[in-house]
């Protein structure tokens, strides 16, 4: 499994202004917030799982969470950048 | 044995080429051959989408320039959520894939076709251009 973007680079240009703002958001932190919260959670986790098997879909609630963790590892070196008349948006993990 | 290689000793075998020369000529073939067998095939990291105003069409300032790069493990990771879709959810996703015009059962997807449809795309290469804009999407 990849590592986490542990940094969200967000560019916002305004061309009328000659302004360019640069935010570093730190994504760690809210990695580590989130892995605090889960580990709290996770009794209530295995709780509706089993609670969610004789419905069918207690797969889906025991696999959610890993695979949202997949998605999250691999966005590791997505880009957006949008462009319009007088304003630049960038948006980087990194 | 390549016809090459068949060549090369017939060509031997007539005279043509002396013993050295022959020697020389296979194992040019030789190493040729195996690098084009060790070499691995690149598989595409990125998934590019462009979006650009239509060179053609009449200058509109509201037009956005997009740039998009998707990294092709996030698509596969992605992909994987399929498996979470209950088999009830499954079908209407299929008929919702229906009435947009894709025949297509998500149900089918499974891990190893996956594979095979991101090696694959490696040669997409996708141009649509409507009135204002032109959108290009690639993989790199």
């Amino acid at each position: 499994m990849n590592c986490p973007p542990l940094i969200l680079r967000l560019d916002i240009a305004k061309t009328e202004h000659h302004r360019h703002t640069v935010f570093w958001l730190p994504l760690f932190l809210a990695w580590i917030i989130l892995a605090a919260i889960f580990i709290a959670l996770s009794p209530l986790i295995i709780l509706a799982t089993l609670v969610a098997v004789p419905f069918g879909w207690g797969k889906t609630v025991l696999l959610f969470i890993p695979l949202v963790c997949n998605v999250i590892c691999n966005l590791h070196g997505m880009e957006i950048n949008v462009e319009q008349k007088d304003r630049v948006i960038f948006i980087s993990f990194k | 044995m390549s016809d090459n290689q068949k060549r090369i000793l017939d060509m031997l075998a007539e005279g043509k080429i002396s013993a050295e020369e022959a020697q020389k000529l296979l194992a040019a073939i030789g190493s040729g051959g195996d690098e084009a067998k060790s070499a691995p095939p690149r598989s595409p990291k990125y998934l590019r989408v462009v979006i650009q105003p239509n060179p053609d069409a009449p200058e509109n300032e509201d037009v956005k320039r997009v740039n998009v790069r998707v990294p092709v493990a996030l698509i596969r990771a992605g992909i994987k959520f399929t498996s979470l879709i209950p088999a009830e959810a499954s079908e209407q996703v299929n008929e919702a894939l229906k009435e947009k015009g894709i025949d297509f059962d998500v149900r089918n997807l499974k891990p190893e076709d996956l594979e095979e449809l991101i090696a694959a795309l490696h040669d997409l290469e996708v141009d649509v251009q409507n009135g204002q804009e032109k959108v290009h999407v690639y993989v790199e």
